[in-house]
C-alpha cells in the first residue's frame, strides 16, 4: 500500500478533534474556583484524625453510658463500627421497575443466577434479585471518586465488597484505595482497609489499583499494576481485612522493562479450581493479552494462554472464555483454555464502539455493558436481551 | 494558533502560581486547542478525551510551582496531557478498548480501493502501541517541530527522530517517508 505523509495526516485529524466551547467554558468555571491543593493527602489525614478523635470521643461517651455493659468491645473494632455509616437515602424494599434514564458508566458485580448489584453512574448502587428486570436502590458509604475507577464486588444479597479508588500518581507510581465492606446488603459499611495515604492491610499504597473481586465471603483478589514492573494480584483469605500479593511472569515473548513495558491487569476470576486473570501489553510487539492461571488459590501465577483480539476475555467457565467482538472484531470463543480460538456466533449488538464489560454469574446467565448499556444472556452468551439500566432518579 | 509573548507569559504564570484561576485558564488557552488534539488522537473518545485534559490542567496547575517563567507552556502541558492519556487507557482496558467506526468513511470515500486503503491505514492506527501514536501525533498532526516533539516526549531531538521513524516503521513498514520537516 503506497501510503503518503498526506494520507497519514489525513488518518490523524480523521481521530481528532477540536475542543468545544462548552468544554472550554466549564474548565475555565472549574479554574475560577480556585487552585485544587497540590496534595490532597495532608488534608486527607487531618479528616481521618478528626474522624478517629470523634470516634474515640464516642467511644468513650458510649462506654460511659453503657457502664453496666460487661463488654464494650475493643477501641479498633468501635471506632471502625462508628465509622460505618446509615445510606443516604432508605432503601426500597419493593422492585421497582426500571425506567428509561441515560446512563454513561455501570458497573456490574453477579454473585448467582439471579443476584446482580450495578454501580450506576455515581453514589447508586443497585441490587436486583430478578436478574436484572427490576431492581432495588442501595447506596456506597462514601461518594464515588467520579473517576469510573471504583469497585464492587459480591457474593450474594448481603456481602459486598466496595473500592474506592482515586487519583493515580504519574505512571500509576502509586494510588490511595480505599475497602468497604457490607454484611447487610448495603444498609451499613464499614472501612476495613484504609489506603487512603499509605500502605494498608498488606495492599501497597504503590501501584494503580485495578478490578476488585471475591469468590466468596473470605477469599477475593485485587488486581494491581504499574507502568515499570510485573503487576501484582493481591489475595485475601479473611474477608478482605489483609492481603498478600503475587506477581504475574512475563509470558512468552514479553519482557517487562521499565518506560512502559509492563502488563495491565484485567478482574481476577475463581472458576473451579483455577483463577483466572487476563493481562494486556501496548508495547512495541503489538497489543496483546494474555491469560495466567494460578492453582492454589492465587499464591503463584503461570502464563496459560494469549487471546485472540486485545479484548479482554470473559471467564465463563475453566475452559471456555468468551470475548465479545465489537467494532469490526467479531466475537471470539475458546472452550479448551485458550489452546485454540474460533469465531462466535452471537446476536450481541454493540451500543458503543468499544468492549463491553462481561460479567458471568454461572455458566449461562450474563451480563454486557458498555457506556452505560446493558444487556443480559441466559444461555451462556448466544443470544442477548437489551436491560435498561436502574436510573439514577429512582426512590 | 495564538502564543502569548514571553513577557506576558511570564506575568500570567506568575499570577497563576498564586492561585488565580483566570490567569491560569488565560495561560491554558492557547495550548488547550493542541491538547484536546493529542487527547483525541489518542483515546478516540470525546468524553475520555474532556477528563483527560481537564484532569491534565488541574494537574499542570498544581504543578506550576515547579514551572520556569519563561520555559515552553507547550511542550510541558502536553507531555502532562500525553500522560493522562496513557494512564486513563491503560486504567481498566478490559471495559474500554475503542476503535474507530469504519462505517464513518463510507460517505466520503467512492473508490473501494482507497477505502481499503483507509480502512488499512486506520485499523494500522488503532492497533499502534500508544508511546508510538504519540510521536507521530505531535509531529504530523500538531504539525511540532521536531525539538518541540523532543521536549514534549523527554527526549533529544535524535532520539525523537528516532521515535518517529519507529513509529512510521511500526505503522506501515514497507511506508515511503522520510522525517525531514524541521530537521
Amino acid at each position: 500500500m503506497g501510503l503518503d505523509e498526506k494520507e497519514l495526516r489525513r488518518a490523524l485529524a480523521a481521530r481528532s478533534g477540536e475542543p468545544t466551547g462548552d468544554f472550554v467554558s466549564r474548565l475555565n468555571e472549574t479554574f475560577r474556583r480556585g487552585r485544587p491543593t497540590s496534595d490532597w493527602k495532608p488534608a486527607l489525614a487531618i479528616a481521618c484524625v478528626l474522624a478517629l478523635s470523634l470516634a474515640s470521643v464516642g467511644v468513650l461517651l458510649k462506654a460511659r453510658s453503657l457502664s453496666r455493659s460487661p463488654h464494650v468491645g475493643s477501641p479498633a473494632s468501635a471506632a471502625r463500627s462508628i465509622q460505618s455509616r446509615s445510606p443516604e437515602a432508605t432503601p426500597s424494599t419493593a422492585p421497582t421497575p426500571i425506567g428509561p434514564v441515560p446512563v454513561t458508566n455501570v458497573v456490574i458485580s453477579a454473585p448467582s443466577a439471579q443476584v446482580v448489584w450495578a454501580l450506576v453512574d455515581g453514589p447508586t448502587l443497585y441490587l436486583s434479585t430478578d436478574q436484572g428486570n427490576t431492581w432495588q436502590r442501595r447506596t456506597v458509604p462514601v461518594p464515588p471518586s467520579g473517576a469510573g475507577t471504583d469497585e464492587i464486588s459480591f457474593v450474594d444479597v448481603n456481602q459486598g465488597w466496595f473500592a474506592l479508588v482515586t487519583v493515580p500518581m504519574t505512571q500509576c507510581s502509586q494510588e490511595p484505595i480505599q475497602i468497604w465492606h457490607t454484611t447487610d446488603g448495603a444498609l451499613t459499611w464499614q472501612l476495613i482497609v484504609d489506603g487512603s495515604a499509605a500502605d494498608a492491610g498488606g495492599i501497597s499504597f504503590q501501584e494503580c489499583k485495578g478490578a476488585l473481586s471475591f469468590a466468596d465471603a473470605q477469599h477475593g483478589y485485587l488486581a494491581a499494576y504499574d507502568f515499570n514492573h510485573h503487576p501484582t494480584i493481591y489475595r485475601t483469605a479473611d474477608g478482605g481485612q489483609t492481603w498478600q500479593g503475587s506477581t504475574l511472569p512475563d509470558p512468552p515473548g514479553f519482557t517487562t522493562q521499565a518506560g512502559g513495558f509492563a502488563l495491565t491487569t484485567g478482574p481476577v476470576k475463581a472458576v473451579g479450581s483455577d483463577v483466572l486473570v487476563a493481562a494486556y501489553n501496548d508495547t512495541p510487539t503489538g497489543p496483546s493479552t494474555y491469560v495466567f492461571r494460578s492453582m492454589n488459590g492465587g499464591v503463584t501465577w503461570t502464563y496459560l494462554a494469549i487471546v485472540d483480539g486485545t479484548s479482554s476475555p470473559s471467564f465463563v467457565t475453566q475452559t471456555r472464555w468468551v470475548v465479545l467482538g465489537f467494532g469490526s472484531f467479531p466475537s471470539h470463543e475458546t472452550t479448551d483454555s485458550g489452546r485454540t480460538w474460533h469465531v462466535y456466533q452471537t446476536d450481541y449488538s454493540e451500543a458503543a464502539p468499544e468492549a463491553p464489560q462481561v460479567t458471568f454469574a454461572d455458566g449461562e446467565v450474563g451480563y454486557a455493558t458498555a457506556r452505560g448499556d446493558l444487556q443480559r444472556t441466559l444461555d451462556g452468551g448466544l443470544h442477548w436481551t437489551s436491560l435498561t439500566p436502574p436510573p439514577a432518579t429512582v426512590s | 494558533m495564538k502564543r502569548l509573548g514571553a513577557e506576558q507569559n511570564s506575568e500570567l504564570v506568575t499570577r497563576a502560581k498564586t492561585g488565580d484561576g483566570g490567569a491560569f485558564g488565560e495561560l491554558l488557552g492557547p495550548v488547550l486547542d493542541p491538547a484536546f488534539r493529542v487527547a483525541m488522537t489518542m483515546l478516540r473518545d470525546r468524553t475520555a478525551a474532556e477528563d483527560a485534559v481537564q484532569e491534565a490542567s488541574l494537574k499542570a496547575w498544581r504543578k506550576l510551582g515547579g514551572f520556569r517563567p519563561h520555559a515552553e507552556l507547550r511542550p510541558w502541558f502536553l507531555a502532562i496531557v500525553a500522560n493522562e492519556c496513557r494512564t486513563l487507557r491503560r486504567r481498566q482496558w478490559w471495559r474500554v478498548l475503542r476503535v474507530g467506526d469504519p462505517r464513518a468513511f463510507e460517505g466520503e470515500v467512492s473508490q473501494t480501493r482507497a477505502l481499503g486503503d483507509r480502512l488499512d491505514l486506520d485499523a494500522a492506527l488503532d492497533q499502534l502501541p500508544r508511546h508510538h501514536l504519540l510521536p507521530l501525533v505531535l509531529y504530523y498532526h500538531l504539525d511540532l517541530p521536531i525539538e518541540e516533539v523532543a521536549r514534549t516526549l523527554g527526549c533529544a531531538e535524535g532520539a525523537a527522530r528516532q521515535r518517529v521513524h519507529r513509529a512510521l516503521e511500526a505503522l506501515r513498514p514497507k511506508m515511503q517517508m522520510e522525517v525531514g520537516r524541521g530537521a
